[in-house]
């Protein structure tokens, strides 16, 4: 079959530093990522989560990633499950599967690595010897549509219970006369643990949400869970190196989780609260040891926004003779233009050719609306600074569709982008700037939950007339297609109704759908309309503050109420505050 | 600046990794093993690794060759990082596991290299030998190799439709498969293949690519010229025997030697 595949190496693993334990006896479990090998692997979280649970003696992890169409068919031509990388083992054959939910556009790869595995799709079909389904990630901010599929989803940080899950399996596999039922009710003791079939969700005519009703012995929704000191939680120094190249190729630290700008749009920042850090003199021992471990040329500081970390500059410094010495190229993935500096961009100039930032909007009253606190006049001098430090391409995030948005604002990102080619060549020019313009996504758990997504012809319109413009400014532009921002603003807001449509998608062919050539609107549409399903319900309303959520059940920091004060202050008080509260 | 020449294994485990990958695979494995390792200058510096002919994707290979340039001062930092380098004759580290090495001034040395690149090695990575040699000597991609491959499979009979039972063919003494295509195509005086690729297509005669060729009830085994401008891909092998009514669906793929000649 290898022999048949493109880029076989994606399924054998075998890569340096991966385990494979053999021993009977022990509980199996599997990580699995919804894409491609060369997606997954680049995850810190499933790479922490993965050595974490094989540090333990007794547990042992593997990892599963979606095949690609050409495996899928042979699999199914020749009636082969999905394996392990690890033992090769069938997915219905481990004891915890748990998925990593980074994309909303994933879902239906989940629907199709558990029908490829041999495991039953939905939760209710299940029996005692089928694995436990899991998921975790940012996605289970709001785990409704999948709800049918997935026995439990973990809100929040997974380091400390990930292990309680595996414990109460464990000792849950032990007992003679056991029943799911059980230990789904179990499972839900563990905090920040959601189990969707211990809630019957009632809708009321118009489709909203009338009642959730909880099993008599469960709780009323989690509190997601959160790491308390990232000083003294686990850490891989070991890391997998993957055979072949992956998205990103590098060693990573993990410099802070969460962030403390609050941008109103932004998922990230708000279900990831508080900000938690790392010492620079812990991140740069891991980073020796990554590297000695690995043999990595690249090291990247992640984190939500990485110039954000106070000591950039001391561990940046610290790094030095690992740079030197050893040729590894830093590199800072998210840079924000207000803190970005020519020391940083010298420092950590290293392999990138690419900066990017994320204007989003193409006026500073805009930004202010949706809590970007960012500058116009900080943009041009980061621009300038970079082009100064000889970066050849510059890439620059708007989105289109934004809360409280102006005719002038989508003007604005024209006139934004031409002050920027303007500064760059006054700064001596020599560098080519692209721009990504995709619509605005209303996310849980945001203080824009509450709000409408623009309709298909808005922002077509708008996409395209500034593709159009920006092209004619020598300007690329690109950004993600409008019907996969709607079909994404579904899924994101959902109910677990939509479950049913993403499984006919999934029986209609849908795959890797965040792929834009994978993708087909149609299929989706006809998926929704055979549920019921009008997606302008979930897309184009303005939800009322009393409305329940789907996903009113897992509770971030950021609870509804800060949520909405945020919201009316989008509309209200434009006036940027510098540090969002925590 | 020293140059080292590497004979390395490439085992299952780096079987289906591209011919960039393995230059990556054995790039960090020297990386970890913290050997002097000399860069290339300019924006992106890599290590000094020049790779032998490609390995297909697929392909295991028994005796592959790379070229790795360490720093000048490489043996005294080796000594720090590994241990002496002077060992009396016979006392070499066991846990080495390089067979042998060449050269008697750097004999040492060369063992010390294949341990510590072994030790660092990623899976499916073991080299063998490592000897050094002059700079100016040719490259590995201006030189011409004689490379034996052998094909493991089955054997389909597309003439006749059906499937080449190996075992009904011992038993009955008859003779191996294909073995009178193979024995046609060495005493034909050329081998005319269309060759469609990605880039482009082009006419080409086979016949002088072709060193030797032979079948077996599983497997053929055939040695390939490959010159600086290229050589025949096993695709193309199988092809010949297909065109001739022979399928031959393919399970193993390895390239058991490959030898180099200079001039
Ligand atoms: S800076 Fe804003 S957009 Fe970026 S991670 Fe923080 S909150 Fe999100």
């Amino acid at each position: 079959m290898l022999y048949q595949v493109e880029r076989p190496a994606r399924y054998l693993g075998g890569e340096r530093n991966a385990c494979r334990k053999e021993d009977a006896g022990l509980l199996r479990v599997a990580l699995a990522y919804p894409d491609l090998y060369e997606i997954g692997m680049s995850n810190l979280g499933l790479s922490i989560l993965y050595h974490l649970i094989n540090a333990e003696p007794d547990l042992s992890c593997e990892r599963v990633y979606a095949p690609a169409l050409d495996l899928e068919v042979l699999l199914r031509r020749d009636r082969e499950p999905l394996r392990t990388l690890e033992s090769g083992r069938p997915l219905g054959q481990l004891d915890i599967l748990g998925f990593s939910l980074q994309y909303e556009m994933t879902y239906p790869q989940v629907l199709n690595m558990l029908d490829l595995g041999g495991i039953p799709l939905r939760t209710a079909q299940r029996g005692p010897a089928d694995p436990v389904v899991i998921a975790g990630g940012p996605c289970a901010a709001n785990p409704e549509p999948m709800a049918h599929f997935f026995d439990a989803v973990l809100a929040g940080d997974g380091e400390e219970a990930i292990l309680e899950i595996c414990r109460l399996v464990q000792s849950w596999k032990r007992e003679e006369r056991r029943t799911r039922d059980e230990l789904l009710l179990a499972l839900s003791r563990i905090p920040g643990l959601y189990i969707p079939s211990l809630y019957r969700f009632h809708f009321s005519r118009d489709g909203t949400i009338e009642a959730i009703e909880p099993h008599p012995q469960g709780p009323m929704g989690v509190e997601s869970r959160r790491v308390k000191d990232l000083e003294t939680s686990f850490f891989p120094t070991r890391p997998i190196v993957p055979t072949l190249e992956t998205v990103h190729d590098r060693a990573q630290v993990e410099l802070f989780r969460g962030c403390l700008r609050g941008c109103r749009f932004c998922q990230a920042g708000f279900i990831y609260r508080p900000r938690r850090m790392r010492s620079a003199g812990l991140l740069k021992r891991q980073a020796e040891e990554i590297i000695a471990s690995t043999g990595w040329e690249e090291l990247g500081l992640v984190s939500l926004s990485s110039c954000d970390y106070p000591h950039l500059e001391e561990l940046l410094k610290s790094l030095g003779p690992l740079r030197a010495e050893q040729r590894v190229n830093v590199s800072l993935p998210s840079l924000r233009a207000d803190s970005f500096s020519v020391e940083v961009a010298r420092l950590a100039q290293g392999h990138q050719i690419t900066l990017t930032f994320a204007p989003e909007a193409g006026s500073d009253r805009l930004r202010q609306a949706i809590g970007k606190q960012l500058l116009e006049e900080e943009i041009l001098t980061a621009v300038e600074q970079a082009v100064r430090c000889r970066f050849p391409r510059i890439k620059l995030y708007f989105m289109i569709g934004l809360p409280t948005e102006r005719e002038e604002d989508v003007h604005g990102i024209l006139a934004l982008v031409e002050r920027l080619r303007r500064r760059a060549k006054g700064a001596g020019g020599g560098v080519k700037f692209s721009a990504a313009v995709s619509a605005f996504v209303p996310k849980p758990q945001t203080p824009f939950q509450w709000e409408p997504m623009e309709r298909l012809e808005g922002i077509r319109a708008k996409r395209s007339f500034l593709r159009d413009r920006l092209r004619r400014m020598g300007t690329e532009a690109g950004g993600q297609q409008e019907e996969l921002s709607l079909l994404e603003g579904v899924l994101a807001r959902g109910d677990r109704r939509v479950g049913e449509a993403i499984f006919f998608a999934w029986q209609e062919g849908a795959r890797l759908d965040g792929w834009s050539d994978h993708f087909s609107f149609a299929r989706w549409q006809s998926a929704l309309t055979r549920c019921g399903l009008e997606p302008s319900f979930y897309l184009h309303r303005t939800r009322p503050r009393e409305e329940i959520l789907p996903w009113s059940l897992v509770r971030f920091p950021a609870g509804p109420a800060y949520l909405w004060r945020e919201r009316e202050r989008a509309y209200s008080d434009p006036q940027p505050t510098k540090e969002a509260k925590e | 600046m020293t140059r080292w020449r590497l004979l390395y294994r490439v085992g299952w485990d780096l079987a289906f990794a591209s011919h960039l990958d393995r230059w990556r695979a054995i790039s960090r494995s020297a990386r970890r093993a913290a050997l002097p390792l000399a860069y290339s200058q300019g924006f992106h510096q890599r290590p000094r690794l020049a790779m032998g002919p490609p390995l297909p994707v697929g392909a295991c290979g028994e005796e592959e060759l790379a070229d790795l340039y360490l720093e000048d001062d490489s043996q005294q930092q080796c000594d720090t990082v590994h241990g002496p380098m002077s060992r009396a004759p016979g006392q070499e580290d066991p846990s080495l596991r390089s067979r042998a090495c060449f050269g008697p001034e750097t004999k040492d040395f060369g063992l010390n290299l294949c341990g510590a690149l072994n030790n660092a090695a990623s899976p499916g990575l073991e080299v063998r030998q490592a000897w050094s040699l002059p700079l100016e000597e040719r490259s590995l991609t201006a030189c011409t190799y004689h490379a034996r491959w052998r094909m493991d499979g089955w054997w389909e009979h597309t003439a006749a439709g059906h499937h080449v039972d190996a075992g009904y063919h011992a038993a009955a003494g008859w003779v191996v498969p294909a073995s009178e295509v193979a024995q046609a195509l060495l005493a034909a005086p050329s081998l005319p293949l269309h060759r469609i690729t990605p880039k482009g297509e082009k006419d080409l005669d086979l016949r002088p690519y072709l060193l030797a060729l032979q079948t077996g009830l599983e497997s053929i085994e055939v040695e390939l010229l490959v010159t600086p401008s290229g050589g025949v891909r096993w695709e193309e092998i199988c092809r010949l025997f297909q065109e001739r009514g022979y399928r031959f669906h393919l399970c193993g793929l390895c390239r058991t030697s490959l030898k180099w000649f200079s001039d």
